[in-house]
């Protein structure tokens, strides 16, 4: 999943990017909210924290040009002013979620995951494909009821590719949701991590999960195809 | 002891009705005696002379005496000429009285009066005789009306007096009761419920200009409040970012294991910001103290040349560091009666601000100048960037950032420091006034009153004091 952060506070972005890649996430920063909106508005994004108090354009006007332009980006609205009038409007603005500074990890995390969960409309932080089980929370696959452990980056891609369940995942759309704007694009990244997943959940289970759609890219389902 | 409205209302009230009255009272009852005593008078007069023996064969029909009258007729020699059949009491002594009241036992009081005239002679024909005629006549009717008009007038009078009394007192109460309502508003404003005020339509008109000068005053407190209450929302807004900053930053640091370098580093920022949110909370303390301290200024005479050359020392070692040259063109003999403590603050503030904000190679100016009424003011300008029209009302407001948050290369500018410099200002009896331009640089000019300048003259010894003062010790 790629997150923008948008916060003008050095240290306090810088916190954010860390400890987001720590998760798992492909994170992009920026201080400024004209350049925000510009991301925003050119990259597909799971989610966006965004700072209210930003120079250049403030996240009240980010966020209302955003919806504007209908981009369903879920917003996580961050910021030290906390009135309820302050909330009320972020969300009627079209924030999903506002979290006032300061803030505990575990729960910027869990409301990160939620809108995450709310832009890809899955309702449930465990996400069931056939006996697959997949735990957004705590990071965790399990088929048949075996516990398969995997790298950062490869639960990140199943978890992507089981968000979009069912739906063909170019390379470069999976590539766009993995990677932040300072990794380097090798050519064959995407295909060797798909290798890696179905080397351990397909290799060993009678019914594949993975399939490969030639020229169009991958998809993850248990239905039978057409 | 003080006395209620309602009581010197009603004590006036009854006073002077009633002062009125008895004057009025006494005055128509004593008329009305005398007039009533004359008439009382002629028709006992006019039943004497129509006596027989006095009228003699004169014209008119005779009036009838009444039952209680008596008379006596003596010649001149004191012989009893005619008489009725009471006595009539005698005049005392050889002494006639014309009119007198006489009281005898078992009957009403008499009226008595003696005429002399004279009458036909009896045994000489023709001739006159002088006699005195003593007649009485009952005073009854005369006593009872003036009785009856004497309790009339006492009696009105007294329920006057009451009931005018009796009115003041409940128009007197009625009229101040608005105030004991208004009494009630006031007691329940605190300083959540400023924003009551006192309605001038229910009190009496006389009390508007009392009932108009407390709403004003409710209002400034309830802006004071308002703007206290303003800054404490904005400066603990303030603290939320470094403080939200420090924790993400341990938190996530803390979150997994990390090598000693990482943890060094993530310590090395820790200790930044938290160095940063020292310095807001000071001043943030500052201003508090501010406050407080109005009242304990020591006011003293100060050099200004001196005061502010100090000044511009400590602005160039932060010059330094940025290339700018701190220039100084302060007259000598210049002396201000202001607190030291505070021209040096505000002074500090706009100079760090001057070299902060401006560009490399650039100058800041410090100069003094007196104006016209008495007064001085004192100029820092720089050459840097300028600050835009619209930003230029607002800069002097609690953490105004002309950019409308920090800046990228890291929050030195708490924002807070015009803030004070204005207030230090206002407590001096002067204000700040800036002039910017986009891209040359800004003034920033301390507009102090002659109050705040000292009469006292510079000397001679005081402009050596000060050249040997400016050579800055390092």
């Amino acid at each position: 999943m790629r997150i923008l952060v948008a916060e003008d506070h050095p240290s306090l972005a810088r916190s954010l990017c860390d400890g987001l890649r720590d998760e798992g996430y492909a994170v992009d920063i920026t201080f400024d909210g004209a350049e925000a909106l510009y991301l925003a508005s050119t990259h597909p994004y799971d989610c966006v924290v965004l700072d209210i108090m930003l120079p250049g354009l403030d996240g009240w006007q980010v966020l209302q040009q955003l919806r504007a332009a209908s981009r369903h980006i879920p917003v996580l609205c961050l910021t030290a002013r906390d009135g309820v009038a302050d909330r009320v409007r972020g969300l009627d603005l079209g924030a999903d979620d506002y979290l006032p500074k300061p803030f505990e990890w575990e729960e910027l995390l869990a409301r990160i995951r939620a809108a995450i969960r709310h832009g890809h409309r899955q309702p449930s932080s465990v996400l069931v494909i056939g006996d697959l089980e997949i735990d957004t929370v705590r990071k965790s696959v399990v088929r048949a009821g075996r516990t398969i452990p995997v790298t950062a980056r490869e639960f990140a891609l199943l978890n992507y590719l089981a968000f979009r369940k069912g739906e063909v995942v170019s390379r470069s759309e999976i590539w766009e949701h993995l990677y932040d704007m300072n990794d380097v694009n090798t050519s064959n990244v995407v295909d060797v991590y798909i290798a890696y997943l179905r080397n351990k959940i397909d290799r060993d289970a009678p019914v594949k999960l993975i399939h490969t759609r030639r020229g169009l890219g991958y998809v993850l389902t248990n239905e039978p195809q057409a | 002891m003080r006395h209620t409205v309602t009581r010197r209302v009603a004590i006036a009230i009854l006073a002077t009705v009633w002062v009125t009255l008895v004057v009025g009272g006494c005055f128509a009852y004593w008329t009305t005696r005398a007039m009533l005593l004359a008439d009382l008078d002629d028709s006992l007069r006019a039943r004497a002379l129509s006596l027989p023996l006095v009228a003699g064969g004169a014209n008119g029909a005779p009036i009838p005496l009444h039952a209680s009258d008596r008379y006596l007729i003596q010649n001149e020699v004191g012989r009893t000429v005619a008489r009725s059949v009471q006595e009539p009491p005698l005049a005392g002594g050889t002494e006639l009285i014309d009119a007198t009241f006489v009281r005898l036992p078992g009957s009403h009081r008499l009226r008595r009066i003696a005429l002399r005239t004279s009458v036909a002679a009896a045994g000489s024909a023709g001739g006159l005789e002088t006699v005195t005629i003593v007649f009485s006549g009952s005073a009854e009717s005369f006593d009872r009306v003036l009785s009856r008009l004497a309790l009339a007038l006492a009696g009105t009078g007294l329920l006057s007096g009451l009931a005018a009394t009796l009115v003041a007192v409940h128009v007197s109460r009625a009229a101040l009761r608005p105030l004991h309502s208004a009494a009630d508003v006031i007691a329940m404003i605190d300083e959540r419920s400023l924003d009551r005020r006192l309605d001038a339509e229910s009190l009496p008109p006389e009390l508007s200009p009392l009932v108009d000068r407390t709403n004003d005053m409710l209002g400034r407190l309830g802006h004071a409040f308002a703007q206290r209450r303003q800054f404490l929302a904005d400066a603990s807004h303030e603290l939320r970012t470094p403080v939200a900053a420090l924790l993400s930053t341990l938190q996530v640091s803390l979150r997994r294991p990390r090598t000693e370098q990482a943890l060094r580093a993530v310590l090395a920022h820790c200790l930044t910001d938290v160095k940063m949110l020292w310095r807001l909370v000071e001043r943030l303390l500052e201003q508090v103290h501010t406050e407080q301290r109005s009242s304990q200024d020591k006011v003293e005479e100060v050099e200004a040349a001196t005061a502010l050359a100090a000044c511009a020392h400590v602005a160039r070692q932060l010059a330094l560091n940025a290339q700018v040259e701190v220039i100084t063109d302060l007259s000598p003999g210049l002396w201000l009666r202001v607190d030291a403590d505070r021209l040096r603050s505000m002074m500090l503030n706009l100079l760090s601000n001057a070299v902060e904000h401006n560009r490399p190679a650039g100058t800041v100016q410090l100069r003094t100048e007196e104006t016209p009424g008495g007064g001085v003011k004192l100029i820092v300008a720089d050459t840097g960037g300028g600050i835009a029209a619209e930003h230029l009302p607002h800069i002097f407001e609690p953490f105004y950032r002309a950019h409308g948050a920090r800046s990228q290369t890291g929050d030195r500018h708490l924002g807070l420091g015009l803030y004070l410099a204005q207030s230090h200002a206002v407590s001096m009896g002067g204000r700040i006034e800036v002039a910017s331009e986009v891209g040359r640089g800004t003034r920033f000019t301390v507009v102090l009153p002659p109050d705040a300048v000292s009469r006292r003259q510079g000397k001679l010894v005081d402009v050596l004091r000060n050249a040997h003062c400016r050579i800055p010790m390092d």
